[in-house]
């Protein structure tokens, strides 16, 4: 085995210094003289055709520098995502509660506020379509430009599913349901939009997808791309609710500072983040499971329904993950996946860490527990029956080859719970306890690494390594750090190629100007994607520093170079410090400064049959939830959580703990506490004190466990892993409730509520 | 602004007196962030609800997105940018790092402006002193697990200096 220098240890992060002493700079935290501040006017109403939208008063109020419209728009009116259905600015009729009609750029906040409040329009209210259940009886259409309110279906089949059910010995059928989910990034979205010489703009921001920014603001100014500079600031947060949704902020900010020709400011109230920005799609799920007399997964069936809101954003892919996970890190060789997602008028869904996947998840488990329970099966081992292995194939029929870690993680999470006692500890607990319940549960899952094949042209990454002479690295990505650490795990990634310290490698603050579009940082791809580019510019540069080597007759052959511990080894004991031969290098003119490209290869998807090769490889999860349940209140608390993952190679293990550990938390906030209240469209829950995120005191024991099983197309034997300490929380809660309380839950979140109900219907 | 609606204040801010003039409904945060460029305190909801602005007011955490700038007057405000010297870093701020209390970082300057309270306050609070103390600081990406290690881990090591 490989040993390493730098991957596997927690290197200290490059922006935690900076961050701890406040000096970090977010968007709102850059000033450029004569910033102007920007607005967004917003539709009273959430479905209804637009007959006046009046911006006279506003537009006359000193210190109001520009009121614009949809017809005011120089380029294109669109949101570019995957389907390219949604205007930025409303022109004809409104969708959703608070859709935009109007922006405003003022000299300071107060005077913004006083433009936005005397915009008057007229709307000609219609009834609009808020439940997945009005939406597919077709009635009303959504949005003119589909023939349905069906943005996108997949469907998966395989096998002979009608005789897999005929022929089992228990099928399982049930109807599952979820709520929102808030990403709640505690800095809001803010773009700052300024405009240079020769018609460039350059646009200062807090993202996940430089890229879509530029594509976005090179749309509705009808401008080059090569006019757009996008540059990432310090992003507080993203949870995939800085994919697609900066752009429209960008945009705004954009179009205003184009015709005004002064810098614009656009950060938004958490109010109306909550309000109009994505969200985790609620879900209605109907899942159907066959199964033999011990325990086989035998068939699958189910309809998988997301509700978009009233464009498709980012619905068609986030759709088509939750298919392609729909059945679990299991053999099964019957399935009928089906999946919808339709439309209605509500604010547009889009990506949230999993991002089509926990709602799906929460069935999926939830159903394994009742057929381990039914067939008197422990639901550790019907798991383990069940689950992958190499050679198992999965709905799609992708045959697995390597890096099949689930097996894995359930013995890592059952022996750090320590099963047995734990059992017979909760056991003697509720014996003695008359108001108090505590239940165990268990989930399983895998996670597709990367876009997979939908995601098409944006199958890729770009890097950029310079060496400089005193044998310092200085390297650029087109991914985003966010937050998650990404440019610590890049650094330790370049680092242990160059065999030299992580602190001699700066990672150069990500921009459009300074890669080629890489795509989106989504899908748990930034580490994988960005760390395979980086390596191959890394080898091309070492491959110029071997030639040099030979040509000095510094080594005989190539094959006796090692770099290590901050040498370069060049035939047995014989070494040169790495920074020496960087000088001896820059003296002879070696090219030090190298690009590398990086395509995933292999993926494949038929969208008539749902077969294919979905993705490069997958990542592996197993959770094990404690809860105790107040039998009075029916209050849940999560005593304690245990999350084993397998992602390849780990990296930085401190790092990869606290993306554990947050998207747990996250996992916890979506399963008990985060109820998002939608009446006629509209969010009633649209603050912190009542769209309820865990608190530092809502949180229990949180333990992750590392599980490693390289990957040899990985990055040092890494894959991705930001999303599934998030997904398969649910039904470990979910399963702990029933296990103490003997109560069945079918809708996220648990409320107490629901427990209550459940528990005096027995 | 009509005359009457602004006013002198005089208060100190990391150490140094200063006086200002400023509007009745203008905000502490405001006045930190716009009129002396300490930025470290973030608006993250406005309303007292995440505690991204926390600073202290005479030794106490506020969310300043709440607390006027007037009411500031004839105080001590402590900011996250005046707990250390520049070229210094406080213990609370080198635990944080080295426990992976940091992550995005936005709550991170009002998360150790309480702690910093709290370990005045208390210089050897229990697990669940610390929760309490940090319940009203929201954090989204860290789970809360390595904050709570790193103000543990803060505490002992200034409890050892103090000696």
């Amino acid at each position: 085995m490989k040993h390493y220098s730098s991957v596997g240890k927690n290197v200290k992060r490059y922006d935690a210094e900076e961050k701890v002493k406040g000096t970090s700079v977010f968007t709102d935290d850059l000033n450029f003289p004569g910033t102007l501040y920007a607005g967004v006017y917003r539709s009273p109403e959430s479905c209804g055709r637009i007959k006046k939208i009046n911006t006279v008063k506003a537009a006359k109020i000193p210190g109001v520098r520009a009121v614009m419209t949809a017809k005011d728009i120089p380029g294109r009116n669109i949101v570019p995502v995957v389907f390219d259905d949604q205007p930025l600015l409303a022109e004809k009729y409104v969708r959703y509660h608070r859709e935009p009609l109007a922006i405003v750029a003022a000299d300071d906040r107060n005077t913004l506020k006083k433009a936005l409040k005397a915009i008057e329009c007229d709307i000609e209210e219609t009834e609009g379509v808020f439940t997945i259940r009005e939406s597919l009886k077709k009635k009303r259409i959504v949005n003119g430009l589909y023939k349905d309110n069906i943005f996108q279906q997949y469907v998966v089949e395989k096998g002979d599913v009608k005789k897999a059910f005929a022929g089992a010995f228990l099928t399982v059928k049930n109807s599952y349901s979820t709520n929102y989910q808030e990403h709640a990034y505690l800095e809001p979205q803010s773009m700052l939009v300024k405009p240079e010489l020769n018609g460039i703009f350059s646009v200062f921001g807090s993202m996940q997808c430089p890229f879509y920014v530029q594509d976005a603001v090179s749309a509705v100014l009808g401008i080059g791309l090569a006019n757009v500079s996008v540059h990432l600031m310090s992003t507080g947060g993203g949870f995939g609710g800085k994919e697609d949704v900066p752009s429209i902020v960008a945009a705004v900010a954009a179009l205003l500072s184009h015709r005004t020709g002064r810098p614009v400011k656009y950060i938004l109230d958490r109010d109306e983040d909550i309000s109009v920005m994505s969200k985790r799609h609620p879900s209605y799920i109907e899942y159907e499971s066959a199964f033999s007399k011990n325990g086989k997964l035998l068939g699958v069936r189910t309809d998988y329904y997301l509700d978009a809101g009233a464009y498709s954003t980012l619905s068609p892919i986030v759709l088509w993950r939750g298919v392609i996970h729909a059945v679990g890190p299991y053999e099964c060789p019957a399935v009928s996946i089906k999946g919808y997602a339709v439309a209605t008028n509500k604010v547009p869904c889009g990506a949230y860490r999993g991002f089509g996947t926990p709602q799906i998840i929460f069935a999926s488990e939830t159903q394994m527990d009742i057929a381990a329970e039914k067939l008197g099966i422990d639901p550790v081992r019907i798991r383990e029956l069940n689950a992958f292995k190499k050679g198992s194939e999965t709905a799609t029929g992708q045959v697995l080859k390597e890096s099949i870690g689930i097996r894995k993680t359930i013995d890592a999470a059952v022996s750090r719970c320590d099963i047995g006692k734990t059992r017979s500890e909760i056991a003697s607990f509720n014996k003695k306890q008359r108001y108090k319940k505590r239940g165990l549960g268990i989930s399983c899952l895998f996670y597709g690494v990367g876009l997979g094949a939908r995601g098409g042209p944006l199958q890729k990454g770009g890097a950029f390594v310079s060496v400089f002479k005193d044998g310092t690295v200085q390297f650029s990505v087109g991914t985003a750090e966010m937050g998650q650490g990404m440019y610590t795990v890049l650094g330790q990634i370049v680092s242990e190629s160059f065999g030299i310290n992580p602190s001699a490698v700066l990672p150069q603050r990500v921009s459009t100007e300074k890669v080629g579009d890489s795509g989106p940082t989504v899908a748990s791809r930034a580490t994988f994607i960005s760390g395979n580019a980086l390596l191959i510019a890394c080898d091309k540069i070492k491959s110029s520093l071997l030639s040099f080597m030979l040509s000095e007759k510094m080594i005989r052959k190539a094959s006796d170079v090692k770099f290590e511990k901050g040498y370069v080894y060049t035939g047995g004991k014989k070494k040169i410090p790495f920074t020496e031969l960087s000088s001896k290098a820059w003296a002879g003119r070696v090219k030090m400064a190298e690009y590398g490209w990086y395509l995933p290869q292999g993926t494949s998807f038929d969208i008539r049959t749902g077969r294919g090769d979905a993705y490069v490889v997958y990542s592996y999860a197993t959770n094990i939830a404690i809860v105790e349940v107040d039998m009075l209140t029916y209050r849940t608390k999560v005593l304690k959580l245990i999350s084993a993952e397998e992602f390849g190679k780990v990296v930085n293990p401190l790092l990869a703990e606290g993306q554990i550990q947050g998207g747990n938390a996250q996992g916890i906030g979506w399963s008990l506490y985060e109820n998002m209240v939608v009446k006629n469209g509209k969010i009633l829950t649209d603050d912190f004190s009542t769209y309820l995120i865990p608190s530092i005191l809502d949180i229990g024991q949180i333990e992750p466990v590392i599980v490693e099983e390289p990957y040899k197309g990985g990055p040092w034997g890494a894959k991705g892993m930001g999303e599934m300490p998030l997904m398969g929380i649910a039904p470990s809660i979910g399963n702990a409730i029933y296990d103490a309380t003997g109560t069945r839950l079918k809708k996220v979140p648990f409320t107490p509520e629901d427990i209550c109900n459940g528990h005096k219907s027995k | 602004m009509k005359k009457g609606f602004v006013h002198e204040i005089n208060f100190t801010v990391n150490g140094i007196k200063r006086a200002l003039s400023v509007h009745s409904n203008e905000t502490l945060l405001k006045v930190l962030r716009e009129h002396y460029g300490l930025t470290g305190a973030k608006e993250g909801c406005g309303g007292g609800e995440c505690g991204a602005c926390t600073v202290l007011l005479n030794g106490s955490p506020v969310n300043s997105c709440l607390v006027l700038a007037v009411e500031a007057d004839n105080a001590h405000i402590l900011t996250i940018e005046g707990i250390a010297a520049k070229d210094s870093i406080h213990p609370i701020q080198q635990a944080f790092i080295e426990y992976g209390a940091v992550q995005c970082g936005f709550c991170t300057p009002g998360m150790i402006m309480t702690a910093y309270a709290l370990l005045q306050k208390n210089p050897d609070p229990d697990e669940a002193q610390i929760k309490r103390a940090l319940s009203g600081n929201l954090c989204r990406c860290t789970g809360y697990v390595q904050i709570i290690e790193a103000v543990k881990a803060a505490a002992k090591r200034m409890k050892g200096k103090r000696g």
